[in-house]
């Protein structure tokens, strides 16, 4: 296993997902998430993948986001988890700070632990603990600097029916363990890490002779 | 009026719509609040120090040294490696792959398997890999003509000719210094929140503040080896007046870009100062007399900074002429009238905008006490992240504030869109490119700020401002970088460069020389629009001159004179 630091992880995602096409808000969105994972000692890295993987089968990237009501909850279907887990987040939060917690389902969701990645950065940036479900089970709560996640997280099988929702209490998480935030970096695997470049290349643009020109630095060899 | 903390003030801070344009931008000098400034402070303070601890260097200067560097009570050790270099291969570029020295600034004391990685690693700069304890990876190529010259003199007895060491100034160049997790080096969330190093860049300042020594112990090695009986030291004025060059191109720009919350503390300290110094009523006769030590060394620094660049040359001859009529009017009568340091930023406004930011590092110079503490308000936390529950309409009102200047750029004249910021494949280096005849635009960097701006101001018309952002962003979603950049300069007024980034007539060299104020850098270069070598420390005290009460006094060193008065 090779180890990286969290500013690589940061860049490398978020520049998969440029380099796949998403806006800017929604990449920079996706490498936070797997930053936060990562700082938790969680494998964010894998998380990533997961929705870049996500929008490369898709042909065309969504110009919104739907969703639809059902009773206190709203519900994302469809999008790839890089817009519609960002966006559930984001109603989450909004719809805590004016009225009774309101929950972000995510239909079918391929990757859990990505949406807890997005409910940590959220959490942490708006201060807002976060709750993320499955099925109505607790998974893990976050208040963005530490988490109480349930065991197993990282493996639970796609499609789950994960929810997201702002909360007040600390709520018990069964075989729950804790963690919070370290910088000593991350540790993925090889394979995970080589197709998170792969991805980050595709941001860059071909050298030539020409842009070599008008690189930085073009004519730098006067001596002195 | 405004007021500030800690310090009446009743001059107001000078607005964003005028500090934040390119064209000033590219007019900082460095102040005494500069990262290099505020370092030295540091390494000053009781119980800091530097030692060389190893030193295992042959005759050609090639080998190993190691010097450990004392810093609110921690070690951090800078490991040095000398390498033989083709010639033909020495190159400022970033796509270099080899280079006369390379460094690794290390968290802690070495062990020998320490050493032995780091020395497999540094040579290969971006190609090596790094570990948690790592903190600055550096390198540096000689500067031929003056490294050659300084060993020469030295072996033969005599000091360097100090022409040529006041016109090149250093002996080797820095062409990267990297930090903050690159190649896996430390992340900065591991260490900044230690004593002594919150501030911004401080450990790559240290960095190559130890270069710089490693450099002066290098000269004087190759030229003992050489001659062991006649050869000399470089003596210790010519020593303080040799810094370290630095070669710099377009990886900064992005940087100014991508942290708005960075550069708004930069700036509002700067600003801070400024206003709180304009707003002392009377300047005591020793104030005075510093101003005017500082002055008149500014216009003997600005006497010998010489460049080949057309623009900056003419930017320099006038520079000098107002500096001249400055010191023709700023007597002691003069500045003895209420309000003296106001007097002389007003006297400026009708000056060239070189004269208005050079006259904003004179007057803080000597008003320490006054604006020191505000090194500490330079760094910056993680952001503060988009607010899903804002309105609309309270959007809006922050972009009428902070973005209105974008709408001002005409995107339908092709010229304002010409360019776009790219990263090339090449060593991930950036780079500008020409929209209309290069390929590559549908991978730009988004720093194309003012076009994003027109782009969400258009799309906000179409919703109802008591909508709330997270809805707006799911009808929206390519919004969101945008919605959340206003948000964040709505408590950062001096976050963005007010100016397109992709326009015909942008200059990037700005945005360098900006931020490479800030680090301290003087003898602005520029080789181009897009890079540009400048030095760092120069004149800075030697190590052992760093506890004595005046070795804060380097500002705009002039060779020969005892500016730091630490001879």
């Amino acid at each position: 296993m090779i180890r990286v630091s969290l500013a690589e992880v940061a860049q490398t995602v978020t520049d998969g997902g440029r380099g796949l096409g998403l806006p800017p808000g929604q990449a920079a969105g996706l490498g936070a998430a797997a930053v936060w994972l990562c700082s938790m000692g969680l494998n964010g890295c894998q998380a990533a993948l997961c929705a870049l993987w996500q929008v490369e089968q898709v042909s065309r990237l969504p110009e919104k986001i739907d969703t639809a009501r059902t009773g206190e909850h709203l519900v994302f279907r469809d999008d790839p988890l890089a817009y519609s887990a960002l966006a559930a987040c984001d109603m989450a939060v909004a719809g805590a700070s004016d009225g009774p917690p309101s929950e972000s389902v995510i239909d079918g969701c391929d990757s859990p632990l990505l949406v807890l990645g997005y409910a940590g950065v959220a959490a942490d940036r708006c201060g807002a603990p976060m709750l993320l479900s499955a099925s109505g089970r607790p998974l893990a709560w976050t208040d963005g600097s530490r988490a109480c996640v349930t065991e197993g997280i990282e493996n639970l099988p796609p499609s789950t029916n994960a929810s997201v929702r702002s909360v007040r209490e600390t709520p018990r998480i069964p075989t729950g363990i804790w963690t919070s935030r370290a910088w000593d970096g991350h540790r993925p695997a090889q394979m995970e890490w080589d197709r998170l470049k792969d991805y980050a290349a595709l941001s860059r643009v071909k050298s030539s002779e020409s842009s070599r020109l008008t690189g930085a630095g073009a004519g730098s060899d006067e001596p002195d | 009026m405004g007021t500030s903390e800690g310090q009446a003030v009743t001059v107001a801070l000078r607005p964003h719509g005028l500090v934040m344009r390119l064209g000033r931008m590219g007019a900082f000098h460095p102040t005494r609040l500069s990262f290099t400034r505020s370092l030295v402070r540091a390494l000053g303070e009781p119980g800091c120090g530097i030692r060389r601890t190893l030193w295992q260097v042959d005759g050609r200067g090639h080998g190993r040294a190691v010097y450990e560097a004392r810093m609110a009570g921690q070690p951090f050790s800078l490991c040095c490696f000398a390498h033989e270099l083709d010639p033909r291969m020495r190159t400022d570029r970033v796509i270099a792959e080899a280079w006369d020295s390379s460094y690794v600034l290390f968290d802690g004391v070495p062990g020998p398997d320490d050493l032995e990685r780091l020395s497999a690693n540094a040579p290969l700069q971006e190609a090596g890999r790094f570990g948690a304890h790592d903190l600055v990876l550096s390198r540096a190529n000689k500067s031929v003509r003056l490294f050659d010259h300084v060993v020469e003199s030295l072996s033969e007895g005599k000091q360097p000719d100090t022409g040529m060491v006041g016109s090149v100034g250093y002996l080797m160049r820095t062409t990267a210094v990297y930090g903050n997790g690159k190649f896996g080096l430390s992340d900065r969330g591991r260490y900044a929140a230690r004593p002594g190093l919150s501030a911004p860049f401080r450990l790559e300042m240290l960095a190559v503040y130890l270069i710089r020594r490693f450099t002066h112990d290098l000269v004087e090695h190759i030229a003992r080896e050489r001659s062991p009986e006649g050869a000399c030291e470089l003596c210790r004025d010519l020593r303080r007046h040799v810094g370290i060059g630095n070669a710099t191109g377009l990886g900064m720009a992005p940087f100014l870009v991508s942290h708005p919350e960075l550069i708004n503390n930069w700036m509002e300290a700067r600003e801070t100062a400024l206003a709180r110094v304009r707003s002392v009523r009377r300047a005591d006769p020793g104030t005075a007399e510093g101003f005017l030590r500082v002055a008149r060394r500014a216009a003997a620094h600005t006497e010998e900074w010489e460049v080949a660049d057309d623009r900056q040359s003419a930017r320099i001859l006038r520079l000098r002429e107002e500096l001249s009529e400055l010191l023709g009017t700023a007597d002691e009568e003069w500045l003895g009238r209420p309000f003296p340091w106001n007097r002389v930023a007003r006297w400026s406004e009708e000056r060239s905008d070189e004269m208005q930011e050079l006259a904003v590092s004179l007057v803080l110079e000597p008003n320490g006490p006054l604006v020191d503490d505000l090194c500490e308000r330079m760094s910056a936390g993680p952001p503060a992240g988009l607010d899903p529950a804002m309105t609309l309409g309270e959007l809006s009102a922050i972009f009428a504030e902070r973005f209105g200047w974008a709408l001002d750029v005409d995107f339908d004249d092709p010229g304002e869109q010409s360019r776009f910021w790219y990263v090339s494949e090449e060593k991930l280096e950036p780079r500008l490119g020409d929209r209309h005849r290069e390929p590559g635009a549908d991978k730009e960097l988004r720093l194309d700020t003012a076009r994003m701006a027109q782009s969400l101001q258009r799309r906000l018309a179409a919703h109802d401002e008591r909508k709330r952002v997270a809805e707006f962003l799911l009808a929206e979603p390519g919004q969101r970088h945008m919605v959340e950049r206003v948000q964040r300069g709505a408590a950062h007024p001096y976050g963005e460069i007010q100016d397109n980034l992709i326009g015909r007539s942008s200059l990037p060299i700005d945005m360098l020389r900006c931020k490479l104020s800030f680090f301290g850098a003087s003898k602005f270069d520029p080789k181009s629009d897009l890079w540009t070598r400048i030095t760092l420390f120069q004149g800075a005290p030697l190590a052992d001159e760093l506890w004595k009460p005046d070795a804060d006094d380097w500002s705009f060193p002039v060779i020969g004179a005892r500016n730091t008065g630490t001879a």
